[in-house]
């Protein structure tokens, strides 16, 4: 065989290797069961999960927090995301089931096929139980159907390329779990469907979690300021567990200072949830290693 | 006791206009050190509230006093040509048209004026008061203080 031939059967290899390396990994349709699913509970996955934070419009209060039509834009590093229509509508989710929210949740991955970027936080949701996904399923199809199309994210060269994200997530997602603590729920509503790590973790260069630092406060993707340390190291060391719930459902620290930016939404949401759950969070972050803060920049 | 009580006042609340003015001549070092009194008092007050502490009325009714004293300091001292300095963190929009800045200060003197007015005698009365109160600090302080840097 002449050496052009080989090389050219080589490259093809070397790029087909890549490309199924790269594709979508949905989970085993054989293997997902038909989960009786409880609205009620699925409210509660909704709340904790803060799905309405990113979906709704920009500052909505009341009733209109239940409107998911999306649209909120995220300036990150990487380019401008912007939030896509859940409500069940067309432009929406009405054609999903719930093996489809499943694989958006768990996976990353779209009813085409196709990978979402983590911009969407699945690489903590990955960890969700699936029943609390059936059950948020049947909360979503309750909703206000909002009739808005889908923005295009706004990315660079090569963020654009959807397909590249199938090596992101060889690297990065993972649904093990990352800290050694004694508090199951709190390390599940933490690491999982809390999301609390996407800003409270600082980031490799890739976008991963620095997990040597992990809820050790993070530089604000934002702009000013930090987001803070969550281990005992930091500012919350002198907080008891009941600090920590009691600032979860009022958004007052124990100076009575109030919360700030972002998080005035996030306790918007864990306002509403059980207050066990608020309860088990804070046990889970006392739990964890001190770290100190990160030295200023 | 109510002698007592309106000694103690007064001197608490000579105490903190001494301090008002003791914290610079600056208004936006005034308001700083009005906002630290409410603060101060709002540590006794949300502990009552939280039952981290027995619900003592006198207490609770003394303190609320000395947050409407302070919250009537603070409400003149966002005079405009005080956006910036000392490490301000009040948003322009206060100073902007249409702003509701100063709704929510009137908002937080009249939830202060009720709940004193109320005498609540237990902590079943007095929860939703301070509630109402505590609601009033975040809303202003969501909409109008910027993160800390």
């Amino acid at each position: 065989m002449r050496l052009r031939t080989k090389a050219l059967i080589g490259a093809s290899l070397v790029g087909l290797a890549l490309w199924l390396l790269s594709a979508p990994k949905t989970l085993n349709r054989n293997e997902w069961q038909d989960y009786a699913g409880n609205v009620e509970w699925g409210e509660q996955v909704f709340n904790i999960g803060g799905c309405a934070s990113c979906h709704m419009e920009k500052g909505a209060k009341g009733e209109a927090r239940l409107l998911l039509g999306g649209g909120q834009a995220f300036e990150t590093p990487f380019g401008t995301f912007y939030a896509p229509n859940i409500s069940p509508s067309e432009s929406g989710i009405s054609s999903w089931n719930a093996l489809d929210l499943a694989n958006a949740l768990l996976r990353g991955v779209s009813p085409e096929n196709t990978h979402y970027y983590p911009a969407f936080p699945y690489g903590s949701y990955t960890r969700l139980a699936e029943q609390d996904v059936a059950d948020l399923m049947l909360y979503l199809e309750t909703l206000p159907p909002v009739d808005k199309a889908n923005l295009p994210h706004n990315l660079p060269f090569p963020f654009n390329i959807r397909r590249s994200l199938g090596f992101w997530k060889l690297l990065f997602l993972s649904d093990a779990p990352i800290a050694e603590n004694y508090e199951p729920r709190g390390q599940y509503l933490v690491e999982g469907l809390g999301h609390c790590a996407e800003c409270h973790t600082p980031r490799n260069a890739l976008g991963g979690f620095d997990t040597s630092r992990w809820l050790a406060g993070a530089p604000n993707p934002e702009g000013k300021g930090r987001i803070p340390n969550l281990t005992p190291g930091g500012g919350l060391a002198d907080w008891s567990v009941e600090d920590i719930a009691y600032y979860l459902e009022s958004g007052f620290t124990p100076e009575f200072d109030t919360a700030g930016s972002t998080m005035v939404e996030v306790i918007e949401n864990l306002s509403q949830a059980a207050p066990e759950d608020r309860m088990a969070i804070a046990r889970y972050l006392k739990g964890l290693p001190a770290l100190s803060d990160a030295p200023k920049p | 006791m109510y002698i007592k009580k309106i000694t103690v006042i007064s001197a608490i609340t000579v105490a903190i206009a001494a301090t008002a003015i003791g914290g610079g001549h600056s208004p936006i070092e005034q308001r700083q050190a009005a906002m630290k009194a409410v603060g101060g008092q709002m540590r006794t007050l949300g502990g009552m509230a939280q039952g981290k502490v027995a619900y003592d009325d006198f207490a609770a009714i003394s303190a609320l006093e000395i947050m409407r004293d302070a919250a009537m300091t603070a409400r003149p001292l966002f005079p405009s040509g005080t956006e910036m300095g000392f490490e301000t963190r009040a948003k322009p929009e206060i100073w902007a048209e249409g702003s509701e800045f100063d709704a929510i200060m009137g908002q937080l003197i009249a939830n202060l004026d009720a709940a004193i007015a109320a005498e609540p005698a237990d902590l079943a009365s007095y929860r939703p008061l301070f509630g109402a109160v505590a609601g009033t600090c975040k809303a202003c302080h969501e909409k109008y203080r910027a993160p800390e840097n």
